[in-house]
């Protein structure tokens, strides 16, 4: 051994120059790389070709590309479903592909993103910012996003089902149906009202996706 | 003089980078001999607790493999990275799962930092104990530091406490379940004093429970108490400690090594050549009051070569190979985050962290027998170690003394089989419950694979005593017994107990709910 401490010195420029390496890479990676830059540099794009006249041009320098968020102290939630959705609530949106798109319907109209969030109606993962975890099918999460069609079911968090236009809430207007016609009160209590035979159904909705038993609720073994 | 001193105001302008920087660094340069290299090292605060020149095999890399530093290293990574994280981190339950996401999500490199903290910690508890173990198998433990080695067992015990109540501060259902299982460990002498009847008088399990915990519940309490514990009191012991655990290394001459031939010569540089003159008789002053070796009196030439830069630059090659080793695993593989905690949905099965996964085993046998008896006995053993093994011997050197390496194979081999031997049994044939539906819980207590293990394991170390009449083998076939133990179970609590804790090859075949 000419140099007791040779071996080491070629140890230290190795393991320093993997440092470097995996830092920057790092840094490069949760910063410049993120999924959401990428997406409202492409809506900024769109934005540009939209900016026919005064307000199409006004919102377009108006435009940050930085991490939007709704936060609703009432609800607890934090949505920043916006990073990337940043064109819910722009008509001129309604032909672009998502997730650049308008949101359909007149229901943010009422329910404008900055007072409700997105989480409230849609669930899903309002705190993350990479598409797959927003989903959270498949992700820790207990309330995934709900497909399309679903999204219904979540009016009644705070509206009385028996009080919205049918024709807006198709599916909880079957269910309601079902549930008078199948006489499920009759062993089941909901809102006070039915029998004690079977457990009461008042909190089924916040139940999370552990919890939620569909074995019960499938042929065979429907009651 | 007006003229004068603004002439000299400018020139001190002038000079100042070099004024600034030579009251920094006390020597102002490159060392450039054995003089001012001993200056380098001693003239710095944090260089000083080294000695100015140390033995070469203490440079040689299989020696230690460099696993304290290692240790030490990725100590100092949870420390920036946890100080980074608690700028960050609520310890409520209402705020910290969210806190927790908004690191992974927003904050920037949040998840890389997180995933740092991480996967250091988890290191740390590896290194540790394999630190642990080359102290045992180079004999490193015996006189005079049969105290550094009580020390390495304090430290031992810490970072294991560090590590766990790390654990629950996510709280996500990983987290909190943990911690329920780890608090039902601390239940466990509860058992005992059920089977004797005697719990509505005396409770030490519940004590230490509600100790733990602040409440009979996994809640805000225990969240705060970890919290306070991780952050601060745990750290604050582990960095005194550790201060110890050096300073003692120093005092007590360095690496264990074996004494040098009288008279021997250096061994590097290419060529054989003294480099201590033999030193005068006597030494005078301070000195000569201290304990121990040194200073080196009536000795001749000795294999020693200058701390600086040689012992710096290994010194300096495992902490970045520690940090490097750290930033890659951080890279490719996120710390997990669960599900907020939820105690009305139990996650089954239900696993303490993976350095506890040996004792939830010994634990499904029996609470007492597992979660107190045996950690006890295991802790008391291993601090005993250089107490009753004291013939001089071996020392710096891996299995150095004669048959240690034959006796350590043969331990491996017969620990393996009773090991596997045992779980296999027990896996298929149940235990005393599936045979004696009846029997008395104290009867399981005392008779279980777990105190099997201890039994059959000492009853071999005995064997070895007698046989090859020599304590130091004794204890390595028992400390070889206590690893494969450890690892196996380990493993196999990590890897084959599935839902309701019932074997399974691999996670895969477990059911699904």
């Amino acid at each position: 051994m000419k140099d007791p401490s040779r071996i080491y010195r070629w140890l230290l420029l190795v393991a320093s120059v993997v440092t470097v390496v995996y830092l920057v890479g790092a840094a490069v990676r949760e910063n410049y790389l993120a999924q959401w830059r990428t997406v409202q540099q492409e809506y900024r794009n769109i934005l540009r070709e939209k900016a026919t006249d005064d307000r199409g041009r006004e919102l377009l320098a108006k435009f940050r590309v930085e991490m939007k968020q709704a936060s609703i102290p009432a609800l607890g939630t934090v949505d920043r479903c916006v990073t990337c959705h940043n064109g819910v609530d722009d008509p001129r949106m309604a032909d672009v592909e998502q997730p650049h798109r308008t949101h359909p319907g007149h229901i943010l109209d009422k329910h404008p993103v900055d007072r409700f969030g997105c989480t409230v109606c849609h669930h899903g993962q309002g705190a993350a910012l990479m598409f797959r975890e927003a989903k959270a099918d498949d992700v820790f999460w207990d309330y995934p996003l709900f497909p399309p069609e679903m999204t219904e079911s979540t009016c009644v968090t705070c509206h009385d089902a028996e009080k919205l236009p049918p024709d807006q809430i198709p599916l909880l207007t079957v269910g309601m149906r079902l549930y008078r016609e199948k006489s499920c009160g009759s062993c089941h209590k909901l809102g006070g009202r039915g029998g004690a035979l079977g457990p009461a159904l008042d909190n089924e909705g916040a139940k999370t996706k552990h919890q939620l038993i569909m074995t019960n609720l499938r042929p065979p073994h429907t009651t | 003089m007006a003229e004068t001193a603004t002439k000299e105001f400018l020139h001190n302008l002038h000079e100042l980078p070099q004024t600034v920087k030579d009251s920094c660094f006390r020597l102002g340069k490159e060392p450039e001999s054995e003089r001012e290299e001993s200056q380098a090292t001693f003239h710095n605060l944090f260089l000083h607790i080294h000695s100015v020149r140390v033995h070469v095999r203490t440079l040689k890399p299989t020696l230690t493999f460099g696993l304290g530093l290692a240790a030490t290293a990725s100590f100092l990574i949870t420390l920036i990275t946890g100080v980074l994280l608690m700028v960050y981190y609520k310890p409520s339950t209402d705020l910290a799962y969210q806190s927790i996401k908004d690191i992974h999500f927003t904050v920037s490199t949040g998840r890389f930092i997180r995933n740092i903290h991480r996967w250091a910690s988890q290191l740390m508890v590896l290194v540790v104990l394999l630190h642990m173990a080359r102290v045992f198998f180079t004999a490193s433990y015996k006189k005079p530091r049969e105290f550094n080695w009580l020390v390495g067992l304090g430290l031992l015990v810490i970072t294991l406490a560090l590590s766990f109540t790390g654990y629950l501060l996510p709280w996500d259902q990983l987290a909190y379940w943990a911690i329920t299982i780890g608090s039902n460990i601390a239940n466990s002498p509860r058992e005992l004093t059920d089977a004797i009847g005697i719990t509505k008088f005396v409770d030490p399990g519940g004590f230490q429970k509600r100790l733990l915990l602040g409440a009979n519940y996994v809640g805000q309490d225990a969240l705060i108490r970890f919290y306070v514990l991780h952050v601060f009191v745990l750290p604050l012991a582990l960095v005194t400690l550790l201060g110890v655990h050096f300073w003692r290394i120093r005092k007590d001459g360095g690496l264990a090594k074996p004494e040098d031939p009288p008279g021997g010569l250096a061994e590097w540089g290419g060529e054989r050549r003294p480099v201590f003159q033999p030193l005068a008789t006597k030494t005078y002053g301070l000195m000569a009051l201290v304990k121990g070796k040194r200073p080196p009196v009536n000795r001749g030439p000795e294999n020693t070569v200058m701390s600086w830069p040689h012992l710096f630059w290994a010194e300096l090659s495992v902490f970045m190979v520690t940090v490097a080793v750290t930033l890659i695993l951080a890279f490719y593989s996120d710390a997990p985050l669960k599900e907020l905690a939820n105690a009305a949905i139990p996650e089954n099965p239900a696993k303490a962290p993976w350095y506890f996964l040996g004792l939830q085993e010994l634990v499904s046998y029996s609470a007492f027998m597992g979660g107190m008896l045996i950690p006890m006995i295991v802790l008391v053993g291993l601090a005993l170690i250089p107490f009753l093994d004291r013939r001089p011997g071996g020392e710096g050197t891996w299995f150095g003394t004669s048959h240690e390496r034959s006796v350590f194979w043969q331990s491996l081999f017969f620990a393996c089989a009773v090991t596997v031997g045992m779980l296999a049994f027990t896996v298929n044939y149940g235990w005393l419950r599936n045979w004696f539906p009846n029997i008395q819980q104290l009867w399981i207590i005392v008779i279980n694979p777990g105190s099997l293990f201890v039994l059959i394991f000492a009853a071999w170390s005995l064997f070895i005593l007698k046989r090859k009449n020599s304590v130091r083998l004794a204890a390595v076939s028992l400390f070889t017994c206590f690893l494969v133990g450890f690892t196996l179970l380990t493993y196999f609590a990590t890897v084959h107990r599935g839902p309701n804790w019932h074997f399974y090859w691999w996670p895969s075949q477990w059911p699904a709910h």
